[in-house]
Order: C-alpha cells, then sequence, then structure tokens
C-alpha cells in the first residue's frame, strides 16, 4: 500500500468507516471511489474492513443465538477439528453443511404468528412453532390466522386454505382465502395461484382461491398488478376485482370483498368486536355519513403506521382509565408512529326518532392502545393529523360522547381494559353522529394475543 | 457439474464472502445477511450448469453484485453509493474462501474479540450487533462521531493485527 502516512492512513480508515454509517456525502464517496481506484493496497483495505465488519456481524449474531450474550462466549472450536478431520470424513461435513444450508437459509422463519382462533391444521401441514413462521406448506382446516412477515407485511388467513409460503415476500395459495396488507417500505409482496401472480405494489388485497383453480381478486387500497399465463397483465386498484376462470382466463370482474369480510378486520388490527360493532368493509371510500344503522356502531380503520410529529390532545389513556371520569382531563400524546380508528353511530333519522339507543360492547385491538378521544373539540383537533385523506368528518355539534354530568342526556361510559388492548363501551346515541377516535401502537413487538390459545 | 449438495456446500463456506460484498455495497449488516440469503436461493434454484466452483463463484458475484444493486435502486439509494464499473472491479478482485479462510478467521477473531478493553467491546457490540448508527453508538458513549469513527478504525486494526497473529501460531502448530 503507498501509504504517505501513518495520518493519512488514520483518515483513510476514518473515511471507510463513515461510509460504511452512511454519513459520507456524494462527494466524499465519489473522492473515495477514486483514491480506492488508484491504490490497490487502499482496495484492499476496503475489502478487509468490510470482510471484517460481515464476520464481526455474523459471529456476534451466532454467538448471540447459541450462548444468548455476545463477546464473552466462549469460540467454538469446531472449524479448527473439521479443518484437520481426514478425507474420510469430508463426506459427512458436506452432508452436515448442506443440511445446515438448508436449516440456515431454507428454514429460517420468514415471519410470526401474531393471531390464532379456533385453527384446526391438517396432520401432514406445518404448523406455525414457537410463534415463528417457517417456509414450507400449510393446510388449516378452520379457524383464522394472522402472521406478520419479517419486512412488517401483515397476511390473514382463512380456513379452509392450502398455501405454501416461499419466502418473507411471496406465499402461493392453492385454494382458499388470503388478505394482505403491505408493510410501507417493504419490498412487494407476490401472491400466486395456479393460474394467477398478484404483485402488491404498496397496498393490500384479497384472493379467493376455489377448489377447481379459478380465482377472485379485490383490491382494497392502493393498486395490484394481476398477470396470468394465458393473458395480458391488468393493473387494479382500489375498488377493482378480477376473476380468473379454472383454465386460467383473467378478466375484470364486479367488486365484491364479501369473501374477505372476516380477514379484513384482522388484516386491519382488530382481533375482536361485539356483533353490535360493524366493520366498514375494505374497497371504493364513501362518506361516513352513507353508513346507517340504528343499532351497530360502525368502525373505521384511518391511517396505518402513520407519522405524526405533534403532540396529540386525548381524553383517555390507559393510565386514566381507572380514575372517575369526573377526574380524568386530556392529556398530550406523543407517538412517532401510530394508527387510529374512528368509531361512530349514525343512526336512520325516521326510525330514531330523537329515541337514545343504548349499544354496549368491546372493541379488542391487536396493539395496545395508546389514547381515545371522545370530546368533541378533540376530535375535530385530531381529524387532520389522524383522519382519512379524502373523507369528510361530520363537524355537528354532539359528533363526541357526553361521559360527564350534568347533562340533559344519559351519559356515555367507555374506558380501558386493563388488557391495555381493548375498548369497552356503553353508550346512549342520539340523532347526532356520536364518535370516539382510538389511537394505537406500532410497534411491531406488541401484539395482543398469544397465538394458539383459541 | 455441480449437485446441489455441492452448490450448497460452496455457498455455505462462502457465507461471509458473499455477505461483506453486499456489506461493502449497501453499508447494511442485516442486508448483507438477507440479500447473501437471497443469492444462496437463486444458486439453488437456477437452471444454470455449474461445471465446477469457479464458474459457481463467478456466477454468485454477478448476482450478489445485481441483488445488492436492485436493493439499492429499490431504496432510492442508488445515487449515494460507488459506480457500478467500480463494484464490478471490487467483485473480481473480492477474496473468496480458498484464499481467505473464514472458519480459522472467525475463531481467532472471537478470541481476539474477548481481548478487547471493555469500551471498545460496547462500541464493537452496539455498532455490529445492535446495529446502531455512528451517531446513536457516540451519543451512547459519549463521543463524537468522528471520535468514534477513529476508534472503530483502531479497533479493526488491532482485530486484524490480533488475527493475523493466532492464525501464524497456528500454522507453526
Amino acid at each position: 500500500m503507498t501509504h504517505q502516512n501513518p495520518n493519512a492512513h488514520d483518515d483513510l480508515m476514518r473515511r471507510i468507516m463513515a461510509y460504511h454509517d452512511q454519513t459520507l456525502s456524494i462527494q466524499e464517496i465519489q473522492a473515495l471511489e477514486a483514491e480506492l481506484r488508484e491504490d490497490p493496497g487502499k482496495r484492499q483495505s476496503f475489502i478487509d474492513i468490510s470482510l471484517d465488519i460481515s464476520l464481526i456481524h455474523g459471529l456476534l449474531q451466532d454467538e448471540s443465538h447459541l450462548y444468548g450474550s455476545t463477546l464473552s462466549a466462549p469460540a467454538t472450536p469446531k472449524h479448527t477439528v473439521l479443518i484437520r478431520l481426514g478425507a474420510a470424513m469430508v463426506a459427512a461435513a458436506l452432508i452436515v453443511a448442506a443440511l445446515f444450508l438448508y436449516t440456515y437459509v431454507l428454514n429460517k422463519p420468514v415471519g410470526r404468528l401474531t393471531y390464532a382462533k379456533a385453527t384446526q391444521w391438517q396432520t401432514d401441514s406445518l404448523i406455525p412453532n414457537d410463534n415463528l413462521v417457517l417456509p414450507g406448506s400449510y393446510h388449516l382446516i378452520q379457524g383464522h390466522i394472522r402472521l406478520q412477515m419479517n419486512q412488517g407485511t401483515v397476511v390473514t388467513i382463512g380456513g379452509p386454505s392450502q398455501f405454501e409460503i416461499q419466502n418473507q415476500n411471496s406465499i402461493v395459495m392453492t385454494s382458499g382465502r388470503i388478505s394482505t396488507l403491505m408493510a410501507e417500505g417493504a419490498d412487494p409482496f407476490r401472491v400466486h395461484t395456479k393460474h394467477l401472480k398478484v404483485v402488491d405494489i404498496g397496498t393490500a388485497f384479497g384472493i379467493q382461491v376455489r377448489e377447481d383453480g379459478s380465482s377472485h381478486v379485490a383490491v382494497f387500497e392502493g393498486s395490484v398488478q394481476v398477470s396470468s399465463k394465458n393473458t395480458s397483465p391488468l393493473l387494479l386498484k382500489r375498488g377493482d376485482s378480477a376473476h380468473t376462470t379454472s383454465t386460467g382466463q383473467l378478466s375484470p370482474d364486479v367488486f365484491n370483498a364479501q369473501a374477505f369480510a372476516e380477514l379484513w378486520p384482522l388484516t386491519k388490527g382488530i382481533d375482536q368486536m361485539s356483533d353490535l360493532v360493524a366493520f366498514i368493509p375494505p374497497g371504493p371510500q364513501r362518506p361516513l355519513t352513507e353508513y346507517r344503522h340504528n343499532k351497530k356502531l360502525f368502525l373505521m380503520p384511518e391511517n396505518m403506521n402513520l407519522t405524526v410529529q405533534d403532540k396529540i390532545q386525548v381524553d383517555l389513556t390507559p393510565q386514566t382509565a381507572d380514575l372517575p371520569v369526573q377526574d380524568r382531563h386530556p392529556s398530550l400524546l406523543q407517538a412517532n408512529t401510530l394508527s387510529s380508528y374512528i368509531v361512530f353511530f349514525n343512526g336512520q333519522e325516521r326510525e330514531t326518532g330523537g329515541q337514545h339507543q343504548h349499544i354496549q360492547g368491546q372493541i379488542t385491538f391487536a396493539k395496545p392502545i395508546l389514547g381515545v378521544i371522545y370530546n368533541e373539540e378533540n376530535l375535530s383537533k385530531s381529524d387532520r393529523p389522524l383522519g382519512l385523506k379524502g373523507i369528510t368528518y361530520p363537524m355537528t355539534h354532539g359528533r363526541g360522547l357526553i361521559c360527564k354530568s350534568p347533562s340533559l342526556f344519559p351519559l356515555d361510559s367507555i374506558t380501558i381494559d386493563p388488557d391495555g388492548h381493548t375498548i369497552v363501551f356503553d353508550l346512549y346515541t342520539t340523532e347526532y353522529m356520536d364518535q370516539f377516535r382510538v389511537i394505537v401502537s406500532c410497534d411491531e413487538s406488541d401484539y395482543s394475543t398469544i397465538p394458539g390459545e383459541d | 457439474m455441480l449437485s446441489n449438495t455441492d452448490i450448497a456446500r460452496i455457498m455455505l463456506k462462502e457465507r461471509w464472502h458473499i455477505t461483506g460484498y453486499v456489506v461493502a455495497v449497501t453499508r447494511d449488516v442485516q442486508t448483507g445477511e438477507d440479500l447473501y440469503q437471497e443469492v444462496c436461493l437463486k444458486a439453488l434454484a437456477t437452471q444454470e450448469q455449474f461445471n465446477d466452483r469457479t464458474s459457481l463463484l463467478k456466477w454468485s458475484r454477478i448476482i450478489a453484485r445485481n441483488t445488492a444493486i436492485d436493493y439499492l435502486r429499490k431504496h432510492s439509494r442508488t445515487e449515494i453509493a460507488f459506480s457500478s464499473d467500480f463494484l464490478d472491479t471490487m467483485a473480481t478482485e473480492w477474496p473468496s474462501h480458498v484464499e481467505h479462510d473464514c472458519g480459522a478467521r472467525i475463531e481467532a477473531l472471537s478470541k481476539c474479540l474477548q481481548k478487547l478493553s471493555p469500551t471498545n467491546r460496547k462500541v464493537v457490540h452496539l455498532r455490529y450487533h445492535e446495529a446502531l448508527s455512528g451517531i446513536e453508538v457516540a451519543k451512547r458513549i459519549n463521543r463524537k462521531v468522528d471520535t468514534l469513527y477513529q476508534m472503530l478504525a483502531r479497533i479493526h486494526r488491532r482485530l486484524r493485527d490480533c488475527v493475523t497473529q493466532r492464525l501464524a501460531g497456528d500454522q507453526l502448530k
């Protein structure tokens, strides 16, 4: 290497460290490249550092997995032993290596089970073990499961379904129903069927595959590319559907999300809800005022994994849930990323005739609840940062809940269960559109259910 | 013609070299592991016939390069990376298991890591195990980022010297 002096070498090393830390500017990277091009010795230093970083990372990961600690684990002598083995042992070592590769590469968990309800698996099926999902063939006879793939994409499957998980971004559906919600920044997620390839390019969609190989695709959000061997590919957008015949003929179809009615709430982070709550079905966006029912609340997911800079004023948090209503005061919630849901009642005017409807129930969210907004003023303030674009939120007087006396109306009651995931409500609705908004965490490690506890 | 078992054996031995190359391109250790796995799966799934180890290695270098560049493109980071012809140069010069036996090196490295001072071990742990950014590590140890880079450079030099000595000692045995 042509190092003029130790300082120049130290400076090169420092810049290589900065390069690996992604803090060099474009100009600095170009300068570094020019320097490395010119001097093979410096190039060798760069290669050595890159190899060492990869070795150290891998070593610490492996030791952590083996011993549960890092940097203090005893070194394994297996490599030395292997090197000294005679030719007769090489064949055995090759088999071990191939098996290790199979275990390490092909059998590495690609996701985890975050929900399972009333599941029954075929005897020859793989079953998510220790909540980890491995690549392979699965046969879910009945029940529902939700998986979170390694890059964050949510996959919900309803039994009976036969499917093969190929890797963290690809599933082959032989039969059954699947609904997916791609995580922001994740690689495209692909679902293959006998005739179809559906590529999720930043969206949510569902596929139903029938036993005869025919299938129905419905796009809930964003857009997907659907292709079939026999016909030209289609680009489907929110509210579009396509159908393939058992012979693989692909054609646009009338949007129908009925088959995914049970899967969609799970996909959107709702684990359970009372019968008196109706989940707004996926598909074309409609004004909230179009949803009307005299005996049910509507639940509509708003933004998932939303980045919010400002603090949000909330009326109820898990910390204030135990306090008497009179002692609850609004508090400011600061969360980098969150998801929100709007829950509302909108009765049929003629039939309610000003009568109070009494609705009791609960909603269990997959992620922990951070806060609930039910005060009219706070709801209006939170519409802009949390509300869905394109939706007009009714600003009528009385849109919030009335939890504190004195009041001319019977009091509403809303609280958070000690599990931190469940909203329990007891509401007296009026002719106004009563609403509350629930904010939940986006921490991927905070799913509520213990999978397998059916 | 290489069988699938041969391919698996060679790719396993090349794990660190391929991962290292991908890390050099993407500058992300976690991604290095993931893309190495993608290269392995492609090697096992490809219809291409490999006559020998050399042809497989040549092929895997090209695929590693392309996979890493695809990753950068997907994450809109191509403009802040080395030029593609320089990546080609590095790919051809990148060592393989034959010239650079990682099995023995890992064993030596494991022992050398334990010889580092507690502060240096903490830096290595935070930067390469927890994969924290330089700024975050610097904050944790209450130093400036530039000082951290100097520390890391010194740590790498010490580890390399230590590993070289250990490997030389093993050869003398």
